[in-house]
């Protein structure tokens, strides 16, 4: 498998809708040049009977290449794979690395090999997601503020 | 004399008594006699030439000369004969030129010569292309006409003349007489040219009666060349027959009207042209129109122009489905749009997708909105704090577009 990152993208408002979409929609960017997404993925051209029409771009249209998006997720420190799918149009990279797998020769379900799953922008490695924090429990929790409300109070007076 | 008027020698004595004495005068008389005989020009009845110089004999005696040298052919005293011209001679036929040539003459042989009517041929000597090219000049009751030049040999002939078993004009053919065209083939004539116009046949006075010509409306025949009408027999037994535009109708006649200009025109304004037209009654297609681009307006297409609510456009064949702007709202059957029961969903949606988007773990209560917003939560409650976001997507233009946050 070889993994070619497409880079992290963010939203932006861009200054004139281009020729696909119309302005209203979400616009994604990527964070490093500035490439708008829907040029990236789309291109314009006309059929063969002279109409406009737009089409995906080739190299993000490969069928045997698996595009997925990962967003930062803090519970784990780590980007966690969300969709992991063939059609790049699926993909709503906001705040997310767009990454591309070829070789990829697993099942035919690449959502459950990808998903969940952490990927590593730096290394362009994927490895597997580390299990969850507990999750507190609201009551531990709020004992635990009050300590800290208590601590400070404390503090303050030993400052006094 | 010893001659008479009819140049006859008479002895100018009497013979004398034979065996006598011959008396001096009468011997003197006639030594004399035959002196002035012998010393005056012999007459031709005498076998003489009855004249006293070579020129003047040859002239009495009907003969022509020979190399007669000229040097100006306008003061030149002309005898018949041949003649000839060094180069320089005044009055050549070509300035600078040698001449050798024949004249001829209609006057009563005197001499010196009348020269009242002459006809001179003098032969080029000096011409590059025909040699010996003849040049004519006469002289009628003392006037003397210009030199004119002959035509010399085939080759000059062929450059000027058609030749009668075929060749090709070069310039204009204009005819002046009167029938001076006949043609006994099985065939008709007939006549061709470039450009359009350029053939064009009249039979009886230009541009009248027979006329038969071409032009950018195409083949045209005309027996009158005023009205373009062809009678082809008039009777009351003939029924009236009419092909083309009869723009005169006559009872029990028989006639053609060939009219290609007035024809082509008539039915040229029936028509809408490709070019670009204006259509004064309306347009009624009873057949279908197919293909996806079939009807294409590339400008504005008006529906009721001059109408309050403006057209309606009728969407099936029994015209119950219609659109049309009332009032300044867009009606469909006569209702606004957005009424119910004018819009019929099909039965799956297209044109909208909920994407994956990813599963967010919460660590904590509280508001947050991992994917910017642009994601919603479409999963049930969350399992182990984990919940499953979707992205709206519409397909507009062909490509999917992510709903943006409000």
């Amino acid at each position: 498998m070889k993994i070619i990152n497409h880079g992290r993208w963010v939203p932006y408002k861009p200054s004139k809708a281009s020729g696909i979409f119309p302005a209203w929609v979400s616009y994604f960017r990527r964070e490093s040049d500035g490439q708008d997404w829907y040029d990236y993925i789309y291109r314009e051209d006309t059929d063969d009977n002279g109409r406009r029409r737009v089409t995906v771009r080739d190299f993000l249209s490969s069928a045997v290449s698996i595009k997925c998006a990962a967003i930062f997720q803090p519970a784990f420190s780590a980007y966690i794979i969300g969709p992991a799918v063939a059609d790049v149009t699926k993909l709503c990279p906001i705040n997310q690395h767009v990454f591309e797998v070829t070789g990829y020769t697993g099942s035919d379900n690449p959502q459950e090999y990808f998903g969940g799953r952490v990927f590593d922008p730096a290394a362009l490695a994927i490895r597997d997601r580390p299990p969850p924090p507990q999750p507190i429990d609201p009551e531990i929790a709020e004992l635990k503020k009050t300590i800290e409300n208590m601590q400070a109070e404390i503090a303050k007076l030993v400052r006094g | 004399m010893p001659r008479d008027g009819a140049k006859i020698y008479h002895r100018p004595f009497p013979d004398v008594v034979p065996d006598t004495t011959v008396e001096s005068t009468v011997y003197n008389g006639f030594v004399a006699d035959v002196e002035a005989d012998l010393n005056a020009p012999r007459p031709i009845t005498a076998g003489g030439t009855a004249a006293i110089t070579a020129t003047e004999a040859l002239v009495n005696l009907g003969g022509q000369h020979s190399a007669i040298i000229v040097t100006n052919y306008d003061s030149h005293v002309w005898l018949p004969g041949s003649f000839y011209s060094a180069a320089g001679a005044t009055g050549a036929p070509v300035a600078g030129h040698a001449f050798a040539g024949i004249i001829y003459s209609s006057d009563p042989i005197a001499y010196p010569p009348a020269n009242l009517n002459l006809i001179v041929e003098a032969r080029d000597q000096n011409d590059t292309t025909v040699p010996g090219r003849l040049y004519v000049r006469e002289k009628k009751a003392g006037v003397w006409g210009a030199w004119v030049e002959q035509l010399g040999g085939f080759t000059e002939a062929d450059a000027r003349y058609v030749n009668v078993a075929g060749d090709t004009m070069t310039g204009a053919l204009t005819l002046t007489g009167v029938n001076n065209i006949s043609y006994n083939g099985t065939h008709a004539g007939y006549f061709y040219g470039s450009p359009v116009e350029a053939s064009r046949f009249y039979v009886g006075s230009l541009g009248d009666v027979w006329h038969v010509y071409h032009n950018t409306l195409g083949s045209r025949l005309s027996v009158d060349g005023v009205t373009g009408i062809v009678t082809l027999s008039a009777g009351a037994a003939v029924p009236t027959a009419t092909l083309g535009l009869a723009t005169t109708a006559v009872a029990n006649t028989a006639y053609v009207e060939n009219r290609a200009s007035a024809y082509g025109e008539y039915f040229a304004s029936l028509r809408v042209a490709k070019s670009g037209d204006t259509m004064t009654g309306a347009l009624t297609v009873n057949g279908v129109i197919t293909g996806q681009s079939a009807l294409v307006v590339a400008g504005h297409a008006t529906l009721g122009n001059g109408t309050v609510n403006g057209g309606v456009l009728y969407m099936n064949a029994t015209n119950s489905h219609y659109i049309q702007s009332s009032g300044g709202v867009l009606n469909y059957n006569g209702q606004t749009v957005y009424h119910t029961g004018n819009l019929a969903f099909p039965a799956s949606v297209t044109d909208i997708r909920f994407v994956y988007a990813g599963d967010w773990y919460y660590t904590a209560a509280g508001i947050e909105e991992p994917y910017g917003g642009h994601a919603c939560v479409t999963g049930g409650w969350t399992r182990n704090n984990y919940l499953r976001h979707r992205y709206c997507q519409m397909l507009i233009n062909g490509a999917w577009a992510n709903a943006n946050v409000a």
